[in-house]
């Protein structure tokens, strides 16, 4: 194999590996070394005359809606079934995969896929990466605090140097799942049905996930902080506020006939949910800050400088601003971040593309390396171990190319070469790893 | 689901291990290793790649650089179905030379499912029928490849400086060698390729990477961050009343994911996907199923195995009302697709992982049926020819088809609504292709060619029971 295969996207290499960055609602999928993925198509599998199911849900009895062996891994071959030969159209036999996923990501989950993959596609090699790790690679920094705000939850984890740190996470189910809850509540409350020319009626049944997401993509916005704050305290105070829309109600059109009259309030509501605190006293913005706290102190400034926020829901208008005003004023106001926080000048990064691929993105640029090809898991050594995949939580199995056992998960090394007095620390760093 | 043929109903299977089962139409026959197999256990491979509005067809490796879209065909960012070129004449105003008005033909694109056009959204028409529509590019495009360059880049370097800093015999080097080596950046002014230049090459080329071209050096700005003030604050306009129908869906963003757009009225036509062939190969012989043939307009194939070409396909042909604990009576049918006379037996079923919730009596002695004639519909058949048939088992004979009684009786704790499940195992001989092989070889045919005994467990779906008040 060349070492040095030449600079750029080549089109002229004979397998194009494979980059898949599998979420609960949505699947990205393309090939490595592209700018965008080809196809952005929700996770369900469709059975004829049966439901639409998604396959990765979870519903609050388990973990996953099914039972965990042999049922998961039918739905995920099925899945694949349409993820190879459907949409991206090559034989997967050839090619290999990179799957960017999260690092909380249940072992289960993660084997399943690593079985099906293996034993019936049979694919030459697999690497799992996080998301967190893969989204520095496409604003280009060392050191970032990374937000990712998604269906199910929003989960923070700071990269320090090219590292995850782990037990710098915080975590919360506030996602577009709970902005969902948020709008078909206030619709049951004061939402009606009005079936051509009939009198209206008022909403009984929860509405399909569709229509809700519907809804929230093209109404919903996330309001500047003065005029949440109005919303929230009339929220306890039943009082009613000066109304800043221009329309009473909007009207939606479910299908051909029926129509559904709402609240105009839904729409600056709605995402009121990720900020309002909770008993726990914690919102998106909160979980920022106790990262930080979490934090060695000496990054924390850095890690302010440097916030990168990913994620779908991340994608409404407004939640940028308001994420920023929060923090700043967080850190003012509240005794519990102005004693170590006060310092902290917070900047969020533009990365290249929409922010819900930007782990696609950062997943596709580095399969493009060789380090990715070295660090595969390959079907020998998954057979070796017994279908036992190296995680960050798993003590007796060694990722492959590695003589030591790191404590996380097998991640790039590649380190900014600094100028000058620096580079005597970076270096031993260096070898210490690849020793 | 309803169907005409109601397929769903029986079930044969497949696997032996999983009791996985599948509708007969929907399974192929591997003659070779004489099992029905699914397109779950076949290895599937790619064959070509087609396009069946413009019915131009690509090898693989060339839609892998045309990223599987096709040229000319066009997809309708509205409803995501085909748009089709439109051709309209225009009056243009007359020009300096001619006094008399000019007519173009000028192309726009329309759809015919959803009345969404190119005109409709701006686009200016086109004088050229073809190659005139571009997709829009993907904004961020020369920042993506500035990183992906830079971390191939930097990939490079580190590799290169792993190979230099491991242990290098130390004669071949001074003390202020090793001291300069140990300390000096690597990172000089750009440009400069002095890794390279300096006296150490001599020592360090056994260990310099065969094949190096001259290292670039490649910086990047990490990209530009934004403090509150310059992050953009909430636009005022999202306070005016909504449209929901001007505002895009979330199918339709994600159709094109580089570019997101939002309002309806930004939205371009996108090429289309082209469809993949493949062909289809057993795992265990490793023979080929299925394999479709080249050009995008025929849909034979040049082989195909499919079981219905092979095995006897068993329906329903007369339902008749189930209650729970009663005895009732069916015809089944069973049609031989074969060109050889077969003789069908049916056996119970085994343990099974099915759940079969009612009790079935099959007849006892062996089905024969005629072979499958490709004349038989053109010629009058006046009266059947044997009536040698028991008639407490066989309910009509027609050609290469026979329907027979059974007998089942539904558990009796079943309710109304339920499925009714029965299981059985039927045998049936098969006889290869081998003696149209030995023909074409120019071989003995022998007389009669030893038939393979193939036995199939089905299970049949024979309906709902009925409420005891109908």
């Amino acid at each position: 194999m060349p070492l040095y295969k030449g600079l750029g996207i080549g089109l002229g290499t004979d397998a194009h590996t494979i980059v898949l960055d599998l979420g609960e609602a949505y699947s990205k999928l393309g090939f490595a070394g592209e700018d965008q993925p080809r196809m952005v198509i929700p996770t369900t599998i469709e059975t004829i005359g049966g439901p639409v199911t998604y396959i990765f849900k979870s519903d609050h009895t388990s973990i996953i809606g099914h039972a965990v062996t042999t049922d998961l891994q039918r739905s995920i071959q099925t899945f694949f079934d349409k993820v190879f030969y459907k949409h991206l159209q090559v034989n997967p036999k050839l090619q290999r995969v990179i799957i960017c996923e999260s690092l909380l990501n249940p072992t289960k989950i993660r084997e399943a896929i690593a079985t099906v993959l293996f034993q019936h596609f049979e694919v030459p090699s697999i690497f799992f990466a996080p998301h967190h790790l893969l989204a520095c690679f496409t604003v280009a920094v060392n050191t970032a605090l990374v937000l990712d705000c998604s269906y199910r939850e929003t989960l923070v984890i700071p990269v320090i140097e090219n590292t995850p740190v782990l037990w710098g996470w915080q975590a919360a189910p506030l996602g577009a799942a709970s902005i969902h809850n948020s709008i078909m509540d206030e619709i049951l409350d004061k939402g009606k049905l009005q079936l051509e020319h009939n009198p209206a009626t008022p909403v009984t049944q929860r509405l399909s996930d569709k229509v809700l997401e519907d809804i929230k993509v093209k109404a919903c916005f996330v309001s500047e902080y003065e005029r949440a704050k109005k919303i929230q305290s009339a929220k306890w105070s039943k009082e009613p506020i000066e109304e800043i829309l221009q329309q009473k109600e909007m009207v939606y059109p479910l299908d051909g006939v029926t129509r559904l009259i709402i609240p105009s309030s839904i729409r600056e509501n709605a995402a009121e949910v990720l900020f309002e605190q909770d008993n726990d006293q914690v919102s998106v913005a909160t979980l920022v800050l106790d990262s930080l706290l979490n934090c060695p102190i000496d990054s924390r400034k850095e890690l302010a400088k440097n916030l990168l926020i990913t994620g779908g829901t991340s994608m409404l208008p407004g939640f940028r601003h308001r994420l920023l005003f929060e923090l700043k004023e967080l850190v003012q106001h509240e005794e519990r971040y102005n004693a170590k926080l006060s310092e902290c000048e917070f900047r969020v990064h533009n990365p290249p593309i929409h922010a819900n691929l930007v782990g696609w993105l950062g997943a596709s640029i580095f399969a493009t390396l060789e380090a990715f090809q070295r660090k595969s898991i390959t079907k020998e050594y998954f057979n070796q171990h017994n279908g036992k995949l190296p995680d960050w939580c798993a003590t007796d199995i060694t990722p492959p190319n590695e003589a030591i056992l790191p404590p996380f998960k097998v991640k790039p090394r590649l380190s900014l070469p600094s100028a000058g007095p620096k580079r005597i620390k970076s270096e031993t760093h260096h070898t210490k790893s690849e020793s | 689901m309803a169907s005409l043929l109601q397929v769903d109903r029986v079930q044969y299977v497949f696997d032996v291990d999983t009791q996985d089962s599948q509708s007969l139409s929907r399974l192929y026959f591997c003659i070779y290793c004489l099992g029905l197999r699914s397109s779950h256990n076949l290895l599937h491979e790619d064959d070509s790649h087609f396009c069946p509005q413009a019915l131009d067809s690509l090898a693989s490796a060339e839609a892998v650089s045309r990223k599987n879209k096709c040229s000319n065909s066009w997809r309708c960012p509205a409803c995501l179905h085909t748009l089709s070129t439109r051709a309209t004449s225009t009056i243009s105003p007359p020009t300096t030379d001619s006094n008399k008005p000019t007519v173009k033909t000028v192309y726009y694109q329309s759809c015919t499912f959803c009345r969404w056009s190119t005109r409709s959204v701006g686009i200016d028409d086109k004088e050229v029928a073809n190659d005139a529509w571009m997709e829009k590019e993907n904004p961020s495009l020369p920042r993506i490849n500035k990183l992906l360059e830079y971390y191939k880049y930097l990939e490079h370097k580190e590799k290169v400086e792993q190979a230099r800093k491991s242990p290098i015999k130390k004669e071949l080097m001074s003390v202020t060698m090793q001291l300069k080596q140990k300390y000096t950046s690597s990172k000089h002014s750009p440009g400069k390729k002095s890794m390279f230049g300096d006296s150490l090459s001599g020592a360090l080329s056994s260990l310099r990477l065969k094949d190096v071209s001259s290292l670039k050096d490649v910086s990047i700005d990490a990209s530009s961050t934004l403090a509150l003030d310059d992050v953009e604050k909430l636009n005022t306009d999202v306070y005016k009343p909504v449209q929901f129908t001007a505002m895009t869906s979330t199918a339709q963003r994600l159709d094109q994911p580089g570019n997101q757009i939002i309002e309806c009225s930004d939205l371009a036509p996108r090429r289309s996907q082209m469809f993949m062939k493949q062909s289809l190969r057993c795992k265990i012989c490793d023979h080929n199923i299925i394999k479709p043939e080249y050009s995008p307009t025929s849909i034979k194939f040049k082989i195909h195995l499919i079981a219905l070409n092979h095995i006897p396909d068993i329906r329903i042909s007369k339902p008749s009302t189930l209650r729970a604990g009663e005895r009732c009576q069916f015809v089944l049918s069973i049609t031989n697709p074969t060109e050889h006379v077969i003789h069908a037996t049916f056996l119970p079923m085994e343990e099974t992982k099915h759940e079969i919730n009612a009790k079935i009596e099959l007849p006892t002695c062996d089905i024969v049926v005629g072979k499958f004639d490709d004349a038989a519909e053109f010629v009058d058949q006046l009266t059947s020819t044997n009536n040698t048939d028991d008639a407490s088992i066989i309910a009509f004979r027609r050609g290469n088809k026979v329907g027979f009684y059974v007998h089942c009786t539904p558990d009796p704790a079943l309710s109304p609504g339920d499925n009714v499940w029965v299981g059985m195992r039927f045998k049936h001989e098969h006889y290869g292709s081998a003696p149209l092989a030995l023909l074409l070889k120019g071989g003995e045919v022998e007389k009669e060619p030893e038939p393979n005994w193939l036995t199939h467990s089905v299970f049949i779906n024979l309906g709902k029971i009925q409420s005891s008040l109908e």
